[in-house]
């Protein structure tokens, strides 16, 4: 019994021993041979960088498009309960219906998203331009071709910039940096489009059949001084576009 | 009001509506007229002193104490509201003079009503028109094709793409219909469902699934519906997808059953995990490839047959619980019955196996649940009835997935909530209740009221009632009011005004008539009951039933009293008691749903053909409405100083003609006797009326009288020189009756039995002095703050930190412990007058020249406070309370502004009146914390007196000169105001006064001018020619004997009547031929021509019938009438009625049918020649295609022609994908033919 004990724990130590050997003789004739430098694949990949990068400056302008009716800040908005809710429907007289101010919301949010993060993803092509050229790179590149889809499900990032990574004689090309970011904010922009083709034109939304019929999302509806606040909420990320319409409001008298 | 006006100033329906407010007065007080009668029978019994009068009259609540502007403008005639306060937007309700459609404002406000220098510099302006009307600010809709999307109501300017002149998006592509995506189902139009399709990252050759014939419910059905089953790919993959999916795929479908079925063979296995999955309420299985198996059951999650084929949703698991909320073990969710997928993580919940479970959906809210999704009411107090209390709201809650969300209602009570307990479904009753906020139609009950047959209406109209006054036989009448009341700001002066206005309805006066007795003291005659405290309450119930007026409590049960009595009990602290319950809600009260189907029908969103009838029209002209206007109203420059001398002297000189004796000696003794008993029965009855003896004293006198006038007669023919021996023991007995019966008579005189003049004055209702109950609006969290809500509690309560997170009510006037601070009003006074003597007690009014004012002209002062006050004034000085009038309005202001008129004292004076041209008002000011200015503020003046040398002037006439009358009418009733007391006539030659022919009836009496502008006569004028014209003069005092002593005019005031040369008739009514169309719905132009009638053109329409019609929002130019309607296809019957300002009408109607052309173009034939290649279509057709698939955009392929013959040059070898649209745009969702060239 006990010798073959002995025996095991005497194995195992070979061959913990020949494994140590093995490794340092890979990693000495590597250093001996001189040459390129082998770099994980993770450390010369800039796109995992500018990607990330981007979908956090794409993730902060979403959140503002949800905030804010579709907008980096509102242009026409009222205050309730200390937050800017945008119009995407008003009317200023008393009982007539609404003008939508905002059509075609999607393009327009997609234009406030490239223009709210355009400066940033130029920050990020810039950080890690300053990262690998840290690290000993020669780092060139041409003009960036950037847009944002509104896509179901998603905003997809697409962004083309020519990067060449320099070193010594070994180099890289990266071109595409297109990713995407979960959201709900397409179907949000489409819930809030029939909120308001049917406030405009009737004054109404029955929000109430609404959320029994697509459970997956909440509407909350206060009327507030003469507008309407609308809350739509996504149950699943709980995210939430806000935005306020006037229509059809009625006067304190007569 | 000429109705060119409605069509470019401001909303119609308002104005009318305001109109109508003042029409009502008169309308209420036209119901005495029957009543009058008995009052002038009595009126010469009126005695009073001069102040007597002067008080009693400026205690008359119909007394219209208005500001400046109201009573210049908009009593009478044309008449346009001013606004004071600076705006740059206005609402639309108002008419502004100035006022315009702006592109833009300044401040970045869309096709706004503005004035002009607000509007953004090279913004369009279109003063007096309506936004709606102008072609800048037409909605239209903005469409993208390509992307599927279609928004309505878009400005052009603001479209970034496609725009076309149809606000309803009535555009093939813009149909909705179902986007079937895996499991899930969209509702959405075929270029999103595209879009949809392709973003499932199954490219641009993905199926595009979209069915436009079923509606949304079957949609969400479809989804539910869809085959299912594991579609095994390679290397043993497996997706549990739809069998169109499986195809997109390119895997093998096996329908119904799950990937981990072990007859195929697939890499997926069983696991513990759950998820929830979209379109679907339960709770499901996860295999270890990520699909969803069967419903979470914990029994069967080592069931291998469970993990093979799909179990239906009626053969999984039932925990017992509704809907299967809160199991741990069953995942069998009902969204309806009670429960729906949710993470358990996040909501802490212990399940067996996985992280979802089925949470819950019902509510719990006052001990009662709630079906997900069901809606309920919730109100502040008793509702309906006019009973609903100020600052009350109605709430909407709703169960959203087991949280109760809060909807309130429009507040100021513009919607209400109403409820359903119960609907039907196929046939049976399904318990489910649902609410809804839906507009308040309190102001069409108000406006019924100035129609010709607007009770009649009131009763079968949206949200209306009858509410009846009926206190006595003579002093009952019924109103319009709402069943639930609107609500008014408080503190906005532009709505307080109208407020006064609409809550002025319920002024009323009742007139109490006695008669003396025979023997002695009075006995009532009429009205007995108007002295009960039962007047002032039901009075109250009129006024409260109005909107926000009178005596009312607040949400918290607050009462505070808006009201005057005069003569009458004010209301007792029992009735008080119940104003106040109608704070609490009572347990089980909604609204009613009422019956929306003739509104629904006349705006064609509703047909029933039963209903399609001609009718007789709606009546009720605005020329008949403002007609009305001005009448009913007394002035209080008339009031004040004004005398009733109506009582008749008899002067004792008859008497002593008569006691002095007619002797003929020559008579015989007994016709001595009867002549000497005759004159004495006429004495004593003189004597007994100048002595004001009762009708029995006065048999008394008068018989007593003749027996000793007879007894005299006897004794002075008998010859006797001595009278006592000529009559004898008899004639003596006989004297001595008579002179005792006189004597007796003496102890029944006659009393004074004038009639007391009960009345009711309703204001609008103001919050009750100081703010300790603001905080109480910040308490309940369900029922949120609002500025109307707020400043209901208390007048010094005020929201604070509007829009923050932190709004809270709270009480302004805390640290305020001064008074109002009182100040005249230095740019509001009339052109002749001028302040002097100003002091911090006061002012005098005088001439420019410093001494009296003139009388029987305008005046107009005002005082201003330095903080938001009320101010009162009278002539006597009494509590803040008890004063009579209200300077400037109910309502807390810093300026506060009266006009009257005075008149001459000398005028009262020569009616035995006493006031000698002196006066003086005892002002005093109240602000929200209830301070008071100490002492009292005076404004003194004196009326000029004088001998009258100055003729009557003429203020209004109405209609008013010019007016065009009706084409079948043969007179005309004209009314004229004069400043002073007159008499008036007309002619239709330009003669002076005594020499025209026709008078008017000028029924006024000094003390009481019919208008506030001045005292009314009318005439009827006959019609003579197209244009007539008319000479009116008026001559002063009509109370002096000799004409001489008058002043008549000795100019004519030259009236002029025009009569049209035809009546307004209905030339065309356009669409009037059937046409076609390729969507369902179509947006057409509903356009009426007329000519003839008078200058201004108004048309409504209705697709029910006349009963109902709708004002058309007249956008186009005077005698062309367009409104764009949005239509069904089928048969349209449009009825259609116009109307000019004459009040004639004409009614016509247009049928036609609207054909819906959804086909598309067919290839008839194709055929290849060379290169090129034939397409031949069924009829006229564009035609484009692509070469990758069906799957592309219209715009993005090749054009090929528009004909009926198409080609193209084509490539051996390739196929093309054709697609063929036809005029109305109807376009194959797929191809119209895909042919490969050989």
């Amino acid at each position: 019994m006990s010798m073959g004990v002995i025996s095991k724990k005497g194995q195992v130590t070979i061959f913990i021993v020949v494994a140590i050997v093995i490794v340092v003789a890979i990693i000495g004739a590597i250093f001996f041979m001189g040459g390129n430098k082998i770099y994980a694949p993770t450390d010369v990949d800039p796109n995992q960088i500018v990607e990330k990068c981007v979908k956090d400056a794409v993730e902060k302008s979403v959140w503002k498009m949800l905030a804010n009716g579709g907008q980096r800040s509102p242009s026409q908005a009222i205050m309730y309960k200390g937050s800017e809710y945008n119009y995407l429907c008003y009317q200023a007289d008393y009982y007539q219906g609404c003008y939508n101010i905002h059509p075609m919301l999607e393009s327009l949010v997609e234009e406030e998203i490239e223009e709210d993060t355009k400066v940033a993803v130029q920050d990020c092509f810039n950080s890690m331009r300053e990262d690998f050229e840290g690290r000993g790179f020669d780092v060139s590149g041409g003009s960036a071709n950037y847009s944002i889809d509104l896509l179901p499900g998603s905003v997809e990032i697409n962004l083309k910039k020519k990067i060449d990574l320099v070193r010594g004689e070994s180099s890289q090309n990266f071109e595409n940096f297109d990713t995407k970011i979960l959201s709900p904010l397409y179907e949000l922009i489409k819930i809030a489009r029939d909120i308001v083709n049917s406030e405009s034109e009737y004054c109404h939304f029955e929000y109430n059949g609404y959320m029994l019929l697509y459970p997956n999302y909440d509407i909350k509806r206060i009327d507030y001084s003469d507008s309407k606040i609308y809350i739509l909420v996504d149950r699943k990320s709980g995210m939430e576009f806000k935005f306020a319409v006037r229509s059809c409001a009625f006067a304190p008298g007569i | 009001m000429r109705l060119n006006e409605k069509k470019v100033v401001a909303s119609f329906e308002v104005i009318l509506m305001i109109a109508s407010l003042f029409a009502f007065s008169y309308f209420i007080g036209a119901s005495e007229e029957v009543f009058n009668e008995i009052i002038d029978a009595s009126a010469e019994n009126e005695k009073s002193s001069f102040v007597k009068s002067i008080f009693e009259k400026l205690n008359e609540p119909i007394i219209p104490l208005v500001s400046a502007e109201i009573f210049d403008e908009t009593i009478f005639g044309d008449s346009v509201l001013i606004e004071n306060t600076t705006k740059t937007v206005f609402d639309i309700s108002s008419n502004y003079l100035g006022a315009g459609c702006c592109e833009l404002t300044v401040d970045g406000q869309k096709c706004a009503t503005a004035m002009a220098d607000v509007c953004s510099e090279g913004a369009l302006f279109a003063e007096g028109a309506l936004c709606s009307a102008i072609s800048f600010c037409r909605k239209g809709c903005c469409y993208d094709e390509d992307a599927g999307i279609y928004d309505k109501n878009v400005l052009k300017l603001d479209c970034p793409k496609s725009w076309i002149e149809d606000p309803n998006c009535n555009l093939p592509a813009a149909r909705l219909g179902c986007c079937i995506l895996g499991t899930n189902s969209i509702f959405e139009t075929e270029g999103q469902c595209r879009i949809d399709s392709e973003s499932r990252a199954l490219g641009v050759d993905s199926i595009v699934d979209w069915d436009g014939e079923v509606n949304e419910a079957q949609c969400l059905m479809l989804s539910a519906n869809q085959t299912e089953g594991a579609c095994v790919l390679a290397e043993g993959n497996c997706k549990f997808v739809t069998d169109v999916d499986c195809l997109n795929y390119g895997g093998e479908f096996n329908e119904g059953y799950l990937c981990t079925s072990s007859s195929l063979d697939t890499v997926c296995e069983s696991t513990e995990e759950t998820s929830c999955v979209d379109g679907k309420d339960g709770v499901y299985f996860v295999d270890s490839c990520g699909n969803y198996a069967n419903v979470y059951d914990s029994s069967k999650l080592y069931d291998e047959g469970y993990w093979d084929k799909v179990v239906p949703l009626e053969d999984s698991c039932s925990s017992g619980n509704i809907g299967n909320a809160n199991s741990k073990v069953c995942g069998n969710c009902n969204r309806f019955l009670g429960g729906i997928c949710s993470s358990a993580s996040d909501e802490n919940f212990d399940v067996d196996f996985g992280g979802f479970y089925c949470k819950a959906t019902s509510c719990v809210f006052e001990g009662e649940t709630y079906l997900n999704g069901e809606s309920w009411c919730v109100y502040d107090g008793k509702i309906g009835d006019g009973d609903d209390v100020v600052g009350s709201r109605h709430w909407k809650y709703v169960c959203s997935q087991g949280v109760v969300q809060i909807e309130p209602c429009a507040d100021y009570r513009n919607q209400i909530c109403i409820q359903t307990n119960v609907f039907d479904f196929e046939g049976e009753d399904v318990q489910f209740k649902n609410a809804a906020c839906i507009a308040n139609n309190w102001r069409e009950c108000i406006d019924l009221n100035g129609k010709e047959d607007g009770l009649n209406l009131c009763g079968e109209t949206l949200n209306c009632r009858v509410e009846s006054v009926d206190i006595s036989e003579y002093f009952k009448f019924d109103t319009c009011t709402p069943k639930y009341p609107g609500g008014f700001s408080f503190k906005d002066v532009r709505y307080q005004e109208t407020a006064g206005n609409v809550c002025g309805m319920a002024d009323q006066t009742c007139t109490v008539v006695y008669r003396p007795k025979t023997w002695g003291g009075c006995e009532l005659v009429a009205n007995g009951e108007c002295l009960e405290e039962k007047f002032a309450q039901e009075m109250n119930d009129l006024c409260r039933s109005l909107g926000d007026c009178g005596g009312s409590a607040n949400i918290e049960g607050v009462y505070s009293g808006n009201y005057m009595v005069g003569n009458s009990p004010t209301l007792g602290q029992g009735y008080i008691s119940g104003l106040k319950a109608l704070a609490n809600p009572v347990e089980g009260q909604f609204a009613e749903v009422e019956n929306y189907d003739k509104y629904l029908e006349a705006a064609g969103l509703l047909v029933n053909q039963d209903s399609v009838a001609e009718g007789d029209g709606n009546g009720g002209s605005i020329t008949t409405i403002m007609n009305s206007i001005g009448a009913g109203f007394a002035g209080i420059g008339y009031a004040v100083g004004m005398v009733a001398t109506g009582s008749i002297k008899v002067t004792l000189a008859s008497l002593q003609w008569s006691a002095g004796g007619v002797a003929y000696k020559s008579l015989a003794v007994f016709s001595g006797a009867a002549i000497g008993a005759g004159i004495g029965m006429v004495a004593g009855a003189m004597l007994a009326k100048s002595l004001g003896l009762s009708s029995g004293g006065s048999l008394l006198m008068s018989i007593g009288g003749g027996l000793v006038g007879g007894a005299i007669g006897y004794g002075i023919l008998s010859g006797g020189g001595i009278l006592a021996i000529s009559l004898g023991p008899i004639g003596i007995a006989i004297l001595i009756i008579g002179i005792i019966l006189m004597i007796a008579s003496l102890f029944f005189g006659k009393d004074d039995c004038p009639p007391v003049t009960v009345t009711f004055e309703c204001k609008s209702w103001q919050p009750p002095v100081g703010g300790n109950d603001c905080g109480k609006c910040n308490e309940d969290s369900l029922k949120p703050c609002s500025k109307y809500r707020c400043r209901s509690l208390g007048a010094s309560c005020e929201l604070v930190n509007v829009g923050s997170d932190s709004e809270l009510c709270i009480d302004r006037g805390r640290d305020d412990t001064n008074p109002p601070r009182i100040e005249p009003q230095l740019g509001t006074i009339s052109p002749d007058e001028k302040y002097s003597d100003i002091s911090e007690k006061g002012f005098s009014m005088t001439s420019l020249q410093g001494d009296c004012i003139s009388a029987y002209s305008s005046i107009v002062f005002g005082i201003t406070t330095d903080e938001p006050a009320q101010c009162r004034f009278d002539l006597v000085e009494g509590e803040f309370e008890e004063l009579s009038f209200d300077l400037g309005g109910n309502y807390y202001s810093y300026n506060h502004t009266t006009t009257f008129m005075l008149p001459d004292p000398s005028h009262g004076q020569s009616q035995g009146g006493n006031w000698t041209g002196d006066l003086t008002f005892y002002v005093k000011c109240r602000d929200t914390n209830g301070h008071e200015n100490p002492g009292f503020y005076t404004v003194d003046m004196c009326v000029r007196e004088g001998e009258d040398k100055t003729a009557p002037v003429i203020r209004r006439v109405n209609p008013a000169d010019g007016s065009i009358v009706n084409f079948g009418t043969s007179s005309e009733n004209l009314t004229i105001i004069t400043n002073e007391l007159s008499t008036c006539k007309w002619d239709v030659a330009d003669v002076d006064y005594s020499l025209m022919i026709n008078s008017m009836n000028c029924n006024d009496v000094l003390t009481l001018p019919s208008s506030p502008a001045g005292y009314v006569c009318s005439g009827e004028l006959p019609i003579i020619n197209s244009t007539s014209k008319y000479y009116i003069r008026c001559m002063d005092q009509p109370w002096l004997n000799s004409t001489e002593d008058r002043n008549a005019n000795t100019q004519s005031y030259v009236y002029t009547l025009r009569k049209p040369e035809k009546k307004i008739e209905i030339d065309g009514i356009e669409p009037s031929e059937d046409f076609e169309v390729n969507t369902e719905m179509t947006t057409i132009e509903l356009e009426i021509q007329t000519s003839g009638g008078g200058e201004f053109h108004s048309c409504s329409y209705s697709f029910s019938g006349y009963e109902n019609m709708i004002e058309m929002f007249e956008t186009g130019t005077e005698r062309v009438h367009v409104q764009q309607l949005n239509r069904p296809s089928g048969t349209n019957k449009i009825y259609v009625e116009c109307y000019d300002e004459t009040g004639d009408s004409v009614q016509g109607s247009t049928n036609f049918k609207i054909i819906q052309d959804t086909s598309t173009p067919q290839v008839a034939r194709f055929w290849q020649v060379g290169s090129t290649l034939y397409i031949v279509t069924t009829e006229d057709a564009e035609c484009v295609y692509g070469i990758t698939s069906c799957n592309y955009a219209w715009d993005n392929g090749t054009f090929m022609g528009t004909s009926k013959t198409h080609t193209i040059s084509a490539t051996a070898g390739k196929i093309y994908y054709i697609k063929c649209r036809d005029d109305f745009g109807n376009v194959p969702s797929d191809c119209s033919i895909q042919v490969q060239v050989t």
